[in-house]
Parts: structure tokens; C-alpha cells; sequence
């Protein structure tokens, strides 16, 4: 299936996932409000391993800092 | 919706282009972050190291606030960060590792000297492939020769810096060399981990500038507690700093030279992945080894066979980045890395449009920041203290090829107008 998008008097065909993605850069544009799930972040980092490996290797490197100075 | 980041379309023209241009801005923060750690020379004249890290971070942190309000605006770099408040924390974690690696490598500096302390920390390239590849999927889905052209590269630079650190521990004139190559190796993981919430910054969205912004409240708390603590309380480290205060310009200056270097290297890392980028900007080697032995005369009077072992070993580094350099991402690969993008969308809620819009360096708000009274206020007040510091500056009593230093400058403020020039032509510095 295809769905159509109408610009400057002619019509766009574009294929779904186009159609869908194209909406939400033209209503972002136009400063719509674009309803996206928003939700605490402090639980997701937690669990995100992209903040426990920086961390860890952070203490490492205080301990060697202590260790040579 | 939830699919719409690993679905949504790029024209593999834009994507090269967005490719060249971070590997522009690889070998220019290599220019430039080289440059950078020519005042860690000062160690050389009994200067605390503290000192000349502190003086480093307020120089960086002057330039972070300071260049951004120049670019964007400071009402910019708000509204960016409203879309992803989370990565305010990352954004803190990498400064502090920033600070604790740039405190170890002016011990590096001093124990081993910069011709060899350099290429070491600057294993940190194996370490952003590591956590690139792990973390980002990066060269996911890149085909039998990119892992050929990265892995391999890797693994020649590490033989690099092996054959550095068998030359430091055997030639150096210092008490504690195996202290020197352990800053220098710990200094290189501090910076190989920091790119981790740089890479994570970059696939959602953010902007180099917001996100240096937030870096510095990081690295200057942290390099704030660190000189206090170890120069013995407060009174001490004042003490160092007014009795070195005719020299506090040049590491001063090194951070503002510091930061350039880092808007380089970050946006190679949004337009190359860690895995490419990080090399890329560690080419810094080479220039850092030019700093060191035309401008300082470091490794003067040592043996043929020194001057063979270093430059073997830097040169060996040196094509190894550039074949992961080469080894550039194909289109199923850029595919994975819009899966790591689509985690951070499904994990934080962030709006897919704007990851997708940011990932191919457009932004339709960035021609309306404007500048405002505290910008200028920011700017004039970061120039000041540059002045400031620069009227009473004296030039340390050291041996200085001035030729040399003349002409790499030049060269620095060349690749600054020609980068800055693409990056606003092609991305308006998104």
C-alpha cells in the first residue's frame, strides 16, 4: 500500500515508512508538538551499560593518579 | 515510530560527504591537539603538574563556554540539551575522565618526556574501537576488509607503542620510567573510556557544542579537587599558582588549543564512529613528535638507533590509524549504527525525528540561535583572562626552535579556516 502526500498542487507517492517519517519532520518543523513517550531517565541509566563501563574505568583511573603522584 | 531511525533514508552522496568531512576533522584535532601539549613542556621547569593541568582545564573550560556562545549561542545550546537532558550526566562523566587523563599525562610528560609519553597515551584509539565496536555497533555488518583494515590497524598501532615503551624504559634519564609509561597507559585509558559518552552523545543527536558545554562542569570540578588535594589544601595551591604566575599563560593557552582540537575530533566522531574517528585524530602523534624534537630538541644526542626505534615505532602507530582510517563504513554498517541510534531513542524516549535529523547533520533551528547580552558577556570575559594572563606572560628560560614554531601555527590556523569553512557549508556545525 502507498500513501500520498500532497505538495505545491501535485501529488507524492511515498511508500509508508517514508510517509510516516517525512509527517513527523514537517510538524517538528512547523513547531508542532510531536508526542513522543517521555519518561524519567534516571532508571534507564542505571540499568544502561554505556554508564556503568565509564565509571568503573573513572575509579581505575583515580587509583592509578594516587598510585604514581 | 519505533522503527523509523534504522528505517528512515539517507542518500549515500550526503552520507559520503558527512564521512569526508569527519575525516577532515580527524587529522585536524590532530593538528591541533598536538599543539596542545606543547605547554606541558613548562613541567620541564620545575612547574607542579598540578599546576600546569589546572591551568590547562581553565583554559579549556573558558574556551568551551566561550566558542559555543560565539557559534550558537548560549540559548542554543539550552534548547538542544532540553531534547535529551540525560546525557547532562555523560556529558559530566567524560570531563572528569578528561581531567584525571590530562593530570596523568603531564606526570607521563615529566617522567618519560612527550616524544615517547605521547604515542602510549595514545593507545586510548584501541581502546574507542573497543568500546565502539562493543558498545555502538560499529564495523557491525562492514564486510571481512573493514575489520581487516581496522583490527589489523590496531594491532599494528599497539606493536607501535610497544616498541616506545621498551625505548623509554631503557634510554630515559628519568628515576621512574615504568611510572611514566603507567600515567601514560592509564592517561590512555581515561581518554579511550571518555569517548563512550561521546559516541552515546553523538547517535542521539546532540550537538558537539551543548555537549562540550556540559563536559566542562565535569573536568573543572574534578581538576579543581584534584590540584587542592594533592598540592596540600587551598593555601598551597594558591601559593603555586602566584608563585608561577608569569607562565600560567602558555598552559592557559594550551586549553583554548585543547578545545579546537576536540570540536575536531568530536565531530569526527559523529560523522566516523569512535572506531574511525579516535585514530584518526591520534595521528596527533606524529605532529606531537615534530612539537617535540624540532621545537624542543627533545632525544638530542642519544644514539642512531633511539632516533630508528622512535620514529619506527610512531610511524608504525601512524599506519595503522590510517588504515582504519581507510576502512571507511559501508551502507550496511551505517545500517547498524542506526540500531545503536534507535536503542537510545527506545531506551530514553527521545524523538526519532530528531535523531534521524541530527545523525545526517541537519537541524532546522540552528539559523534561528541568536546571540544575546550573556554570550557577549561570556566572550569578552574569556578574552579578558586570556589578555589578562598574556600581558604578564614571560617565555620560559627553555631552548625553542622559533622557525618551527612559526611555521606548525601557521599550519594549525590554516586547517581551522578550512574546517570551520566545511562545517558550516555542510552541517552549520550541527
Amino acid at each position: 500500500m502507498v500513501l500520498g502526500l500532497r505538495r505545491a498542487g501535485e501529488e507524492v507517492i511515498l511508500e509508508p515508512i517514508e510517509f510516516s517519517l517525512r509527517i513527523a519532520i514537517i510538524m517538528r518543523s512547523e513547531n508542532h508538538e510531536v508526542s513522543a513517550p517521555r519518561r524519567g531517565w534516571l532508571r534507564p541509566m542505571l540499568r544502561d551499560v554505556h554508564f556503568w563501563v565509564p565509571l568503573a574505568a573513572l575509579l581505575g583511573g583515580a587509583l592509578i593518579l594516587y598510585l604514581v603522584q | 515510530m519505533s522503527s523509523i531511525i534504522t528505517e528512515s533514508l539517507i542518500e549515500r552522496p550526503r552520507q559520503r560527504t558527512l564521512q569526508l568531512l569527519g575525516i577532515y576533522c580527524g587529522f585536524a584535532a590532530a593538528l591541533w591537539l598536538a599543539g596542545a601539549e606543547a605547554p606541558t613542556k613548562l613541567v620541564a621547569v620545575a612547574v607542579s603538574p598540578f599546576v600546569i593541568s589546572f591551568m590547562m582545564v581553565l583554559g579549556a573550560f573558558l574556551s568551551r563556554w566561550s566558542l559555543p556562545a560565539l557559534i550558537q549561542g548560549t540559548s542554543g545550546t539550552f534548547a538542544d540539551i532540553r531534547n535529551v537532558p540525560h546525557l547532562i550526566a555523560w556529558g559530566v562523566m567524560a570531563g572528569c575522565l578528561w581531567a584525571v587523563g590530562n593530570t596523568l599525562t603531564v606526570f607521563a610528560v615529566r617522567d618519560i618526556g612527550l616524544s615517547i609519553a605521547f604515542p602510549l597515551w595514545n593507545a586510548n584509539s584501541l581502546i574507542a574501537i573497543i568500546w565502539g565496536t562493543l558498545l555502538f555497533k560499529e564495523l557491525h555488518r562492514a564486510g571481512w576488509l573493514r575489520w581487516l583494515g581496522v583490527v589489523g590497524g590496531a594491532v599494528v598501532m599497539f606493536a607501535g607503542a610497544l616498541l616506545l615503551s621498551l625505548v623509554s624504559t631503557s634510554h630515559s634519564a628519568s628515576e621512574h620510567p615504568i611510572r611514566g609509561v603507567a600515567s601514560a597507559l592509564g592517561a590512555g585509558l581515561m581518554f579511550g573510556s571518555q569517548y563512550i559518552p561521546f559516541r552515546k552523545a553523538y547517535i542521539t543527536g546532540l550537538n558537539p557544542f551543548t555537549f562540550l558545554t556540559f563536559f566542562t562542569f565535569g573536568e573543572m570540578t574534578t581538576m579543581t579537587i584534584l590540584a587542592v588535594s594533592f598540592t596540600g589544601g587551598w593555601w598551597p595551591f594558591w601559593h603555586q599558582l602566584t608563585m608561577n604566575s608569569t607562565i600560567l599563560f602558555w598552559p592557559l593557552l594550551g586549553g583554548f588549543m585543547w578545545v579546537v582540537g576536540d570540536l575536531f575530533q568530536n565531530y569526527a566522531a559523529k560523522y566516523v564512529g569512535i572506531s574511525r574517528g579516535i585514530p584518526l585524530s591520534n595521528t596527533n602523534q606524529l605532529w606531537g613528535l615534530v612539537w617535540a624534537t624540532m621545537v624542543f630538541s627533545e632525544l638530542r644526542g642519544l644514539t642512531l638507533n633511539v632516533y630508528a626505534q622512535v620514529a619506527g615505532g610512531s610511524l608504525l602507530m601512524a599506519a595503522g590509524a590510517l588504515a582504519i582510517a581507510f576502512s571507511s563504513a559501508t551502507a550496511d554498517e551505517y545500517s547498524s549504527w542506526k540500531k545503536a541510534a534507535q536503542r537510545e531513542s527506545d531506551l530514553y524516549g527521545i524523538e526519532p525525528a530528531y535523531v534521524v535529523a541530527r545523525m545526517e547533520g541537519r537541524d532546522e533551528h540552528a539559523s534561528r540561535a541568536r546571540r544575546t547580552w550573556l554570550d557577549w558577556l561570556l566572550i569578552g570575559g574569556a578574552t579578558c583572562i586570556f589578555v589578562g594572563f598574556g600581558v604578564i606572560a614571560s617565555v620560559p628560560q627553555m631552548e625553542i626552535q622559533w622557525g618551527w614554531l612559526v611555521g606548525l601555527t601557521a599550519a594549525m590556523l590554516l586547517v581551522l579556516a578550512a574546517g570551520g569553512i566545511a562545517l558550516w557549508r555542510i552541517t552549520r556545525f550541527n
